[in-house]
């Protein structure tokens, strides 16, 4: 998303990152040239609001979901992410100037982010003005 | 649940320096925000 960032702003689109936990992780991005904010949501306010909550049971069928769990675990240990946002599913909306809802990915399992390619296509079609 | 075409709520979030932020302040364009599990 870093290397992305120009041409979204070429399109009209801003990015914020949103994560539970681990503000000084998201000041150290931002301090070391992440361009965009790094916020924090620790009641999951949005989390909730967009249905992002634990992933489901069946997720747990999936190879990638205990890669990637894995992972989260190795996090923890650095106090990255907490034992319950390992488990938390991971999301992506677009939004639109008048804050309508526009896109809504709600990832399937821990990791489960859509291709950015698609969601930029995406952002080209939303944006385009007709003449 | 939200799907396409509803409006997002008032959503309190919090700046990486603790300050209170509400995601309404980033509207205005359109707006991508990715809700990650942990910055890392």
């Amino acid at each position: 998303m870093r290397d992305r960032r120009e041409g979204l702003d070429g399109l009209g689109v801003d990015v914020v990152a949103v994560a539970p936990t681990a503000a000084y992780q998201a000041q150290h991005l931002m301090q070391t040239g992440i361009p965009f904010p790094c916020l924090l949501d620790p009641e999951r306010n949005l989390y909730r609001a967009l249905d992002l909550g634990r992933i489901k049971a069946m997720a747990w069928l999936r190879l990638d979901t205990y890669r990637n769990y894995l992972r989260a675990v190795g996090r923890a240990r650095q106090g990255l992410v907490s034992a319950s946002g390992a488990v938390q599913r991971p999301g992506l909306v677009i939004v639109e100037p008048n804050g309508r809802l526009a896109y809504i990915h709600r990832g399937d399992t821990v990791g489960d982010y859509p291709n950015l390619d698609g969601v930029i296509a995406r952002l080209r079609l939303l944006t385009i003005t007709p003449e | 649940m939200l799907e396409v075409g509803d409006p997002l709520p008032p959503i309190s979030l919090r700046a990486a320096d603790g300050a209170s932020v509400q995601l309404d302040d980033f509207f205005g364009r359109y707006l991508l925000v990715q809700c990650l599990r942990y910055y890392g």
